[in-house]
């Protein structure tokens, strides 16, 4: 098969190889639609369960099982993922990008995705799975869980946040470095904007959910004790959670918002009103988005202080709000309005969203909190915030683009029914729900007096579960019968509309440019220039495959999990050794990076990931150690000597990374071959003392489940360690290559890449050293 | 980059590492001995960042985009250390 040829719609191959952004973007669409089915029909199943006070068409575990995948799915696997369908397929249109600035790393996310998606679900099967909440509270869901299927999705979702990963470094480079010449950051539209500052926040609070997975993780299979010591415990998985928690809501909620910005423009026919203004409010909402996560924990009984700061900033991140809604109805005011399906759901989505909006102040209050926490009310409220805000507004964008994806129109009939069904159902939903503030949350019981505003929720829940089928059978029908869409249907003004639609692998018949002010195409595309570039390659898959395989097997049968990595080494290897051609824009704008090159910023952005991961593991470690009032003396549980000879040897191979890199700039093959040997002797010296040191302790009968100074030396260094094997192994690669002649006066940058590595992980292993052996 | 900034940074971390050593069992108050290793540890890992990883030869807007991250830990570890202080668990 030609790797620069997509093949037919039709085959299967197509979806299983391709790597261009709007199919990516047509398979996130589709599978973000399948897990709405399986969040939607676990709600309707505790819908119905609450349609009376005792019935008992679930049982109390099958509830709170449903309860729990509900929100997770809804969260994690349809939300955030619906928006990335559509920042996939309209983004690079929108700035006037060929694709992605990584393709393959597009598709490997979306692929990482789904797996992981399908881990849990297959956790349902194992005897009981996720049952403690989304939120997955502590010491509930270590200590008293014990069950295979919660660890099969908790895997799962340690595999989202592997895709979450990729797809933000992805998103980061490409808008910052693939934009028309002439299209600078504060002109871009609505949309991407809104994706740009979504995937900055992701960067910054998935991994924080990553390092809570993972001590979480610990704490169930190798016996750690930080969720159920009382020095960690309860608060420390909400200090963590919450950090990764709140800004997420600002995650799935950013998305809707760019679609809400470029849906007004283009049906109101006029320029946002105050748009620099809706622009800094989101750079503050984004900003103050991490210093808010306190307010889910004023029960808990922390500082005063910190609660009051926590008021101060909860309070403060509804006045940006003000501005952007604001904003909006000024865009509204005076205009020809026209109202098709997408411009409803808009108005209807933004409507919803100012009374989540200002339930949430509420809860920002102390005093209410006290009252309303971990009721229906704070349900209601964040489904207002979540749902109404966030899901609606991206279906809006759903029937927005449509046309440009599929070249068809859809019924606005259809679109117009699922609009009406939404507003009602979604309102007799949740409405009630606010008016069950006396109702605590994830109980399947509850008082005789709840029962009509109970039902009126059950009843509402069927008719917007209604309204989605509405949808399906239009956006289906639509495919086949819907008329020819044309270019521009809606005479909008933003780059996707100025193309075919849908648009060709190519997305623009010439380079679109704003240099001279305003849009024009340059005849000659850039990828008419070269090789051709690939749109097919199957490793995406292999690796997304190889890793399901593997993580499943943890809790099947470990051979599984063995062949699991054998397939995932094979499928590095092919990833790795595979000619894959993409090009940047030849020209475009790049400020503020104009001097960095793509791949340096990809690993700039990744290592900002990785801080926050090591940054959250390391501030847990400190926070158990200022919880606990007494902490072995430095010397009498660690060997201070393993930490410092293991400190110098990793200064040390730090120095021979940037000799081999040395070496290599000057053409010394010699000398690249030899301080690669060296760094990769150096970084197996470090793995070896590491594991006597491990040995020794071993020997003392000090393990995982002695103590937490025992728990939490092993897990940071266990992590680190892993961070050095595999930098390791990557090093055995350059060898490999360097042994051949690679990277000698020539692409020496893949060494300099690899340091920013290395050297981070030196610079994780220079704190910890002084504070797990020294202080 | 010339190899001798290499060496140089590569001696400086070497001498400071010593000196973390020297610090922990010098005869002084508790609180200034950790307070030091903890700068010293900050000192190096800025040269490794500044010389090995070249963030002083790149322009500024990558240094303040690499920090991004780095604010938001340090906002997450001082806030929830705050937090629990003067809280007694048992």
């Amino acid at each position: 098969m030609d790797p620069h040829q997509l093949p037919p719609s039709h085959s299967i191959k197509r979806w299983l190889l391709t790597t261009n952004h709007k199919d990516v973007g047509i398979l996130y669409l589709v599978t973000s639609l399948y897990f709405l089915i399986v969040g939607g029909v676990l709600a309707l199943l505790f819908r119905l369960q609450l349609a009376g006070p005792g019935l008992n068409i679930l049982s109390p575990p099958a509830f709170n099982q449903a309860v729990t995948i509900h929100g997770l799915v809804m969260v994690l696997f349809v939300v955030s993922p619906l928006a990335f369908a559509l920042a996939n397929y309209i983004v690079p249109l929108q700035i006037g990008a060929r694709d992605l600035a990584f393709p393959r790393l597009n598709a490997l996310s979306y692929w990482l995705y789904l797996f992981g998606g399908l881990l849990v679900v297959i956790s349902f099967f194992q005897d009981r799975t996720l049952d403690v909440g989304w939120t997955l509270y502590q010491p509930l869901s270590s200590a008293f869980s014990p069950y295979v299927g919660v660890n099969t999705g908790g895997l799962g979702l340690a595999l989202l946040t592997a895709s979450v990963t990729v797809s933000t470094v992805n998103f980061v480079v490409t808008i910052f470095r693939s934009r028309a010449k002439g299209l600078r950051l504060t002109a871009l539209p609505m949309f991407t904007i809104g994706i740009l500052l979504t995937v900055l926040m992701m960067l910054y609070a998935f991994p924080a959910l990553l390092a809570g997975i993972i001590l979480l993780a610990s704490d169930r299979i190798l016996g750690t004790v930080y969720f159920t010591s009382p020095q960690g415990g309860a608060i420390l998985w909400d200090h963590i959670f919450w950090f990764f928690g709140h800004p997420e809501v600002y995650i799935v909620l950013f998305p809707a918002l760019g679609v809400f910005g470029d849906v007004l423009v283009t049906f109101s026919r006029r320029p946002l009103f105050a748009r620099r203004i809706i622009i800094a409010a989101m750079v503050v909402v984004a900003t103050l988005s991490f210093l808010v996560w306190g307010h889910h924990m004023f029960l808990t009984g922390m500082h005063p202080d910190v609660r009051r700061a926590f008021t101060v900033t909860t309070i403060a991140i509804s006045l940006p709000f003000d501005a952007i809604i604001l904003s909006f109805i000024y865009t509204l005011a005076k205009a020809r309005i026209e109202l098709r399906t997408p411009m409803l759901f808009v108005l209807g989505s933004i409507a919803i969203f100012i009374i989540g909006g200002i339930t949430g102040v509420f809860l920002g209050s102390i005093a209410l909190d006290y009252v309303l926490r971990g009721t229906y009310f704070v349900v209601a409220h964040f489904h207002y915030t979540m749902a109404g805000g966030a899901l609606v507004g991206l279906i809006a964008g759903v029937y927005y683009w449509y046309p440009k994806m599929t070249g068809r129109m859809f019924s606005e009939k259809l679109g117009r029914l699922q609009f009406v069904l939404t507003m009602i159902g979604f309102n007799m939903l949740y409405f009630p729900l606010f008016l069950s503030w006396e109702m605590p949350r994830r109980v399947p019981l509850y008082i005789e007096k709840l029962m009509p505003l109970q039902q009126i929720a059950t009843i509402g829940g069927f008719i917007f579960a209604t309204s989605f089928l509405v949808m399906f059978w239009n956006l289906l029908y639509s495919l086949r019968y819907g008329e020819p869409a044309g270019k521009n249907p809606w005479g909008a003004h933003t780059l996707e509309w100025m193309t075919e639609s849908p648009p060709p692998p190519h997305n623009f018949d010439g380079t679109p440019t704003f240099a001279d002010g305003r849009l024009s195409f340059i005849a000659a595309n850039g990828a008419a220039h070269g090789e051709p570039e690939t749109h097919l390659s199957p490793w995406p898959f292999m690796l997304s495959l190889a890793s399901f395989v593997a993580l499943l097997g943890l809790t099947t049968h470990i051979l599984i999990s063995v062949a699991g990595v054998g397939l995932l080494a094979f499928s590095v290897l092919g990833f790795a050794g595979e000619r894959f051609v993409s090009r940047e824009e030849a020209l475009g704008e790049r400020w503020p990076f104009e001097h960095v090159d793509r791949m340096k910023l990809a690993w700039w952005t990744f290592i900002s990931s990785e801080v926050v991961l090591f940054g959250v593991i390391l501030s847990a470690y400190v926070y158990v150690r200022t919880a606990s009032a007494t902490w072995p003396a430095p010397g009498t549980l660690l060997d201070i000597s393993h930490g410092a000879m293991n400190t110098f040897i990793l200064l040390t191979s730090s120095l021979t990374v940037v000799l081999a890199l040395a070496s290599s700039r000057v053409g010394n093959r010699v000398g690249t071959v030899g301080f690669l040997a060296a760094t990769l002797f150096l970084g197996t010296l470090f793995l070896f003392n590491k594991y006597n040191e491990w040995s020794e302790l071993f020997s003392h009968g000090i393990t995982f489940s002695s103590s937490l100074p025992a728990s939490t030396f092993f897990l940071t260094t266990g992590i680190h360690g892993a961070h050095v094997f595999a930098g390791l192994l990557a090093l055995a690669y350059l060898l490999a290559r360097a042994l051949r002649g690679a990277y000698i006066g020539k692409g020496h940058e893949t060494l300099e890449y690899f340091g920013y590595y290395w050297h981070f992980v030196d610079i994780v292993w220079v704190f910890i050293f002084p504070l797990f052996y020294l202080v | 980059m010339r190899v001798w900034v290499y060496l140089s940074v590569f001696a400086a971390l070497v001498l400071m590492t010593v000196l973390e050593l020297v610090l922990f069992s010098l005869p002084l108050p508790r609180l200034i001995i950790d307070m030091s290793i903890v700068g010293l540890a900050g000192g190096k890992a800025i040269l490794i960042a500044l010389f090995f990883q070249h963030l002083a030869y790149e322009p500024r807007s990558l240094s303040a985009f690499a920090l991004l991250g780095l604010g938001s830990v340090v906002a997450f570890l001082f806030l929830s250390v705050y937090s629990i202080i003067g809280i007694v668990f048992r």
